[in-house]
């Protein structure tokens, strides 16, 4: 157990009250603080009390266009049980918690400290592509893969359940105003144009690239703006 | 799990002088909303409706009381109910009710929206229009189970000091963080957490939260 610190942050915590770094600080301190989680399920309930005391039914057209969207939407199957002893992501924050998107990029944050605020931040004006990010790290496949590229270095979550990765890169040289890093999946001769990584703040690059399939390579090059069917310049590769 | 039935109904008008905490009744049963959502996670559209049914006033209305613009609250209401249905599956009730994980939901997005530049502008504008407009809440006659609700959390609120009052309101109602809260107030972090706390334990026990 640690100082009276962490135990203050429940009560923040339950009303979303924490900034990112505190954040994180609470999740570590919650799995591991049984009597902290009994607070925080009190409170939470609390809170779905003050929520109820707001309660304003909206227009029916609302649920009306979630209908029709639930209709187009793809529903996420159960998270399947890891095999024991096999526990790529954290050993020791266990499973009680949602993946929150939070909680995972503090495991990130061992891989590539400083770069979490910035992206933060930008997932918070990104709500969909949030969505498929919580969705590929909650995946139960997921693993992790680190690697160097050039003189900076790449973490890369990958899903084959989900049939998509998301990568962040560090130390690459800056991109010129006109131009853009871009991921590719390469299989054999075939390469696949796999998404753009974009800037995160302080040089760092993150990219969340789909159609995944079973590729051999991740590269990345640096390319002019706009659409571009194969790498035209030199290439990054991560060894899948 | 033990889930009481009075915290989906609506516990609304019990005397609160009780000094035990209240459970609307004697009698505790499964949350009818684990069931429904078993049903929505296997892609049941009238179980998700019901779903709906159960928790759009309060999904909405936290929205609306964080972000002040009706249109974002909207919006996140969409978001909340179609995360429900993509990830009903992956909800686990020993984490909490069924209530507790959406309302929850509702309330993170609504506070990232205020936390974001552009949400913020657009929020001062509409305090700007609810200025010179009557808010169609008042105008709207609500539903009776909203009211009870209302106003027993209302009168909880009431029986908080003014300072935990205004951590609770900054904090939950309007998005800050505790220590934008602490700045705000001009007082230290540790004062503004210690009210927040003290506030959401007195609210639990006089809205007879059971877990």
């Amino acid at each position: 157990m640690r100082g009276p610190g962490e135990h203050g942050l429940t009560a923040g915590y339950a009303v979303d009250a924490l900034e990112p770094d505190e954040v994180r600080a609470a999740e570590r301190h919650l799995a591991e603080c049984e009597d902290c989680r009994r607070d925080l399920a009190e409170f939470r309930e609390t809170t779905v009390r003050l929520a109820r005391g707001e309660a304003t039914e909206p227009r029916e057209q609302v649920w009306e266009s979630i209908l029709v969207e639930a209709r187009g939407t793809r529903q996420l199957p159960p998270v399947r049980s890891r095999p024991a002893g096999r526990s790529p992501r954290s050993p020791s924050a266990g499973r009680w918690l949602p993946w929150s998107l939070a909680a995972v990029l503090a495991l990130f944050s061992v891989v590539l400290t400083g770069t979490l605020v910035s992206v933060q931040e930008r997932l918070a004006v990104q709500e969909a592509q949030n969505a498929e990010m919580e969705t590929l790290l909650a995946a139960a496949d997921t693993d992790r893969l680190d690697a160097s590229v050039g003189e900076g270095r790449a973490t890369l979550f990958a899903s084959y359940d989900e049939d998509a990765a998301i990568l962040l890169v560090e130390g690459l040289p800056e991109a010129p105003a006109d131009m853009t890093y871009r991921m590719w999946w390469v299989d054999g001769n075939e390469v696949r144009p796999a998404g753009m990584l974009k800037p995160s703040g302080e040089g760092r690059y993150m990219g969340m690239a789909g159609e995944m399939g079973s590729p051999e390579q991740l590269w990345i090059s640096l390319e002019p703006l706009g659409e571009a069917a194969e790498p035209s310049g030199e290439e990054y590769v991560i060894d899948m | 799990m033990r889930w009481v039935r009075a915290q989906v109904a609506g516990s609304g008008g019990f005397p609160d002088r009780e000094e035990t905490r209240e459970n609307g009744g004697d009698f505790a049963e499964a949350d009818p909303l684990d069931g429904l959502l078993r049903d929505v996670a296997v892609g049941d559209l009238s179980a998700f409706e019901a779903v709906y049914r159960e928790l759009s006033g309060a999904v909405f209305g936290v929205a609306r009381r964080v972000l002040v613009d009706t249109a974002q609250a909207e919006e996140v209401c969409q978001e909340v109910f179609l995360e429900v249905w993509r990830t009903s599956a992956r909800h686990d009730p020993s984490r909490g009710s069924v209530s507790a994980w959406v309302t929850t939901i509702a309330h993170r997005r609504a506070v990232d929206r205020v936390r974001s530049e552009q949400a913020a502008s657009n929020r001062l504008s509409a305090l700007g229009r609810l200025e010179s407009e009557a808010t169609p809440h008042d105008t709207v006659p609500e539903q009776v189970e909203h009211r009870l609700e209302r106003e027993k959390v209302r009168r909880c609120l009431r029986r908080l000091t003014e300072q935990q009052r205004e951590v609770v309101r900054l904090t939950y109602y309007t998005g800050y963080t505790q220590r934008q809260a602490a700045d705000l107030l001009r007082v230290p972090l540790t004062t503004v957490k210690g009210r927040l706390r003290d506030g959401l334990i007195k609210l639990r026990d006089c809205l007879g939260v059971m877990v």
